[in-house]
């Protein structure tokens, strides 16, 4: 078991590594930086307080590099030309942009933002409650309303119950956050009144926006219940259970019950990273303060720094998340073996 | 001889495809949606011959006004017309002063009576309260925003009116009727820029005005039956070509996610091994990546190119189905069939491709098409953050997007487009459920 657990924390930590290589690299690869919306005389300053006069990687094909016209940092001198490519020479190699990235998260920072005076991290921090409460909350919708629709629906199946639950949660499936926040502002908060439309001051506020991101989850949920719930109650062990004269309500809270949940357990994983991806939308929908309005807005801004210090904390919660679940999955469910 | 015939249609049988097909076709909910989503597609397909002959506008089509016209409003055309001279805008009523000429200030009073006539339902010459309220024209105000008398005097001549009755008393008067010269705004079909347009396409002798001789008739107003934004242009047009991008989008991105998945998953089952290892534990560790943040990031560096979407989206939605398709060609894999092909010396890739994915085409087909829901539901995301298609082009989440910005005073602006991608997406979905349960009956949950 702890073999299991420490070699998925060493995979865990190379698919981060891949995950920062690649969104460094892309954001570099943009035909705009976050220097060109400045005033000119402050441009190269901009660059070189931002380290964007140095590539990415020590090798470096092509011209010169000027991030902004006019600047020129890199002397030909230590370029060494072959042809159409040339290489930077050996003595020039430290200094990337990826080695100092590198060496300001091993520092435990993440930067400072490009765009604002605060830090990345001190961004996050003030992002980070409302994202988590409200991946939180939506995620406790989707199971409390979820769970029991696809039980009751997997236990009656073909009668009315059965149809009318699954109908509305495909119904569910189907009907899109950035349609439905904005008809539940429509309704509840312009029409009835009962909540404000935008902004997160107190409990209240985080009712709707949870709804919204919660309740494609609770269909969701409830199919899978369902799915499950079908295949467990034929199995054997169920007819011996029954047979040995427990009452119904042992039978199932007790043996179908875990079997038919382990759809959802290994939907949990996924189902967190289509969390926080909708986060994005539904913090859109409700301007809330979290992470995804940060990412949303550092991107378009190209606030570089912010970009990346998003998708690292994103990963890593995804990656650990994902990791936990495996792990919860094989205590569960022992067939499941350690080493695959 | 009739007992061979017997024998003969014994043995015939029916095939998987005809099997599925019997299936599908008792399932009513798969069956329906299905013929909504090709009334969807037809429609989005051949838009311009249903707005030649019935809607009667184009993607680009502007009209003057300054806020969205209500579901059941007028616009002219400047595209699809067809010209009147009839009532109204006859030659004698069209110049008023009788110079022999028509200058683009009669065109806009022509028009400003042709409408009035039309919210003048009872022809009394002047308006009541209640046909004030039933013109399509007049805009549902928010409660925070009803101007005073004066105020109003001052801007009505810029914006529509406000379906208020202390608005209407004050353009009214004592009388309690709106006289034609007191509804400003609310009659207002064209503006004097698009009367000039008229005018140009029919003005040979480029004097700005038409004469008698040149005077073919005016173009009929047609409805926007689902409104129009704020910049005049129709709703419902806007909402076919964002069908056009969504669908398209949907599709391709599909076609993409589709070949790529089931190359790896067909690879991988069929040569086994280390290389089917590394392929399929590759999928496991992207599984668990946050890819929409790095098509958001894709789509801010490189641009918000069309093509960029369809590919970005295509290529993070493969792993389901390179797993399916992997454990379709592995169970496969042991058959006789595959053997007899081996045996007779056929290539490794023409095993894959014309012997194992035929024959794993049914789950492969089904998750397909649950996939077109997924990513168009991405696509609209993407389109509502504004990271999406660009203008002039729309999807249906970029028009979710703009409706969202006006829906207290013109919720029909963000209700239509909403109820297009809802409706969509319950179909392919339905249809997706059909299409599992007629394919693969075993994996049917009941």
């Amino acid at each position: 078991m702890t073999r299991f657990i420490l070699r998925r924390l060493l995979a865990s930590i190379a698919v981060l590594l891949v995950i920062i290589t690649l969104s460094l690299w892309l954001t570099r690869q943009a035909p705009s930086n976050p220097c060109l919306k400045e005033r000119e005389a402050n441009t190269c300053a901009c660059v070189k307080d931002n380290f964007l006069d140095r590539p990415v990687f020590p090798v470096y094909s092509g011209q010169v590099l000027s991030p902004v016209q006019n600047c020129a940092f890199w002397e030909p001198e230590s370029v060494v030309s072959l042809g159409p490519v040339s290489i930077l020479g050996p003595s020039e190699w430290g200094e990337t942009q990826y080695s100092l990235y590198l060496g300001t998260l091993a520092s435990g920072s993440l930067g400072k933002s490009m765009k604002t005076d605060l830090t990345v991290i001190e961004t996050l921090k003030s992002g980070l409650p409302f994202t988590i409460q409200l991946g939180f909350q939506a995620l406790l919708i989707s199971l409390i309303l979820g769970i029991p629709a696809g039980l009751i629906a997997g236990l009656r199946q073909n009668t009315m119950v059965d149809y009318s639950t699954m109908s509305v949660a495909m119904v569910g499936v189907s009907v899109p956050s950035i349609v439905l926040g904005p008809l539940m502002i429509m309704l509840f908060s312009l029409r009835l009144g009962w909540f404000s439309a935008v902004g997160w001051e107190s409990f209240a506020d985080s009712i709707l926006p949870s709804f919204t991101l919660g309740l494609y989850y609770a269909a969701y949920v409830a199919r899978l219940t369902r799915g499950g719930m079908l295949e467990v109650i034929r199995k054997d062990y169920i007819r011996t259970a029954r047979a040995k004269g427990l009452t119904e309500t042992m039978v199932v809270m007790r043996h179908a019950l875990k079997g038919a949940l382990l759809p959802v357990v290994s939907y949990l994983g996924p189902a967190t990273a289509a969390l926080l991806t909708g986060s994005v939308v539904v913090e859109e929908i409700f301007s809330l303060p979290g992470i995804g309005t940060h990412f949303v807005r550092s991107a378009l801004n190209r606030d570089y720094n912010l970009v990346l210090g998003t998708i690292i904390l994103y990963s890593t919660i995804l990656v650990f998340l994902n990791m936990i679940v495996d792990v919860l999955y094989t205590l569960i469910d022992p067939r499941v073996s350690y080493d695959d | 001889m009739a007992e061979s015939n017997t024998h003969a249609e014994l043995e015939k049988g029916s095939s998987l495809w005809a099997d599925a097909f019997q299936r599908l076709r008792k399932n009513k909910a798969a069956l329906i949606s299905g013929a909504i989503l090709i009334l969807i597609t037809l429609t989005a397909l051949f838009y311009e011959v249903v707005a030649q002959y019935g809607t009667g506008f184009v993607m680009e089509e502007q009209h003057t006004w300054v806020v969205p016209k209500p579901p059941g409003a007028r616009s002219v055309p400047s595209h699809f017309f067809e010209l009147s001279q009839a009532g109204l805008l006859a030659w004698e009523h069209v110049d008023a002063n009788e110079d022999g000429f028509v200058e683009p200030n009669e065109i806009v009073a022509a028009y400003r009576d042709l409408e009035f006539e039309t919210i003048d339902t009872d022809k009394s010459g002047a308006l009541s309260y209640e046909e004030y309220v039933d013109a399509p024209l007049s805009l549902t105000s928010p409660n925070r925003f009803i101007p005073d008398c004066a105020r109003w005097a001052m801007i009505k001549r810029s914006m529509a009116p406000i379906e208020d009755s202390s608005v209407f008393e004050c353009d009214a008067g004592a009388d309690q009727l709106m006289q034609p010269a007191e509804t400003g705004k609310l009659v207002e079909l064209v503006s004097s820029g698009e009367a000039q347009e008229m005018i140009n396409r029919v003005d040979k002798d480029s004097d700005g005005l038409i004469s008698k001789a040149e005077y073919v008739g005016l173009p009929e107003p047609r409805t926007h039956i689902l409104g129009s934004d704020k910049l005049g242009r129709d709703l419902l047009t806007r909402t076919v070509y964002g069908a056009r991008i969504s669908l398209a989008v949907g599709l391709l991105a599909t076609l993409v996610s589709f070949l790529i998945g089931v190359t790896w998953g067909a690879t991988a089952g069929f040569l086994r091994g280390k290389v089917h290892n590394v392929m399929m534990r590759l999928v496991d560790i992207l599984y668990g990546l946050p890819f929409m943040f790095l098509v958001i990031l894709l789509m801010v560096v490189f641009g918000q190119k069309i093509y960029l979407l369809f590919l970005a989206l295509g290529a993070i939605q493969w792993l389901t189905m390179a797993r399916i398709v992997r454990g379709q060609v592995i169970s496969l894999k042991n058959q006789e069939f595959v053997e007899a092909a081996e045996t007779i010396g056929v290539s490794n890739s023409g095993i894959i491709f014309r012997h194992l994915i035929p024959n794993a085409l049914g789950p492969i087909i089904v998750y397909a098409t649950l996939t077109v829901p997924a990513v168009m539901l991405e696509e609209a995301f993407l389109s509502f953050l504004g990271l999406g298609v660009q203008a002039p082009q729309t999807s249906w989440g970029a028009l979710i997007s703009e409706g969202r910005q006006l829906m207290e005073t013109s919720p029909w602006l963000i209700i239509w487009p909403s109820v297009a991608l809802a409706v969509t997406l319950l179909c392919l979905n339905f249809l997706g459920d059909g299409l599992r349960d007629a394919l693969d009956p075993q994996l049917r949950k009941d």
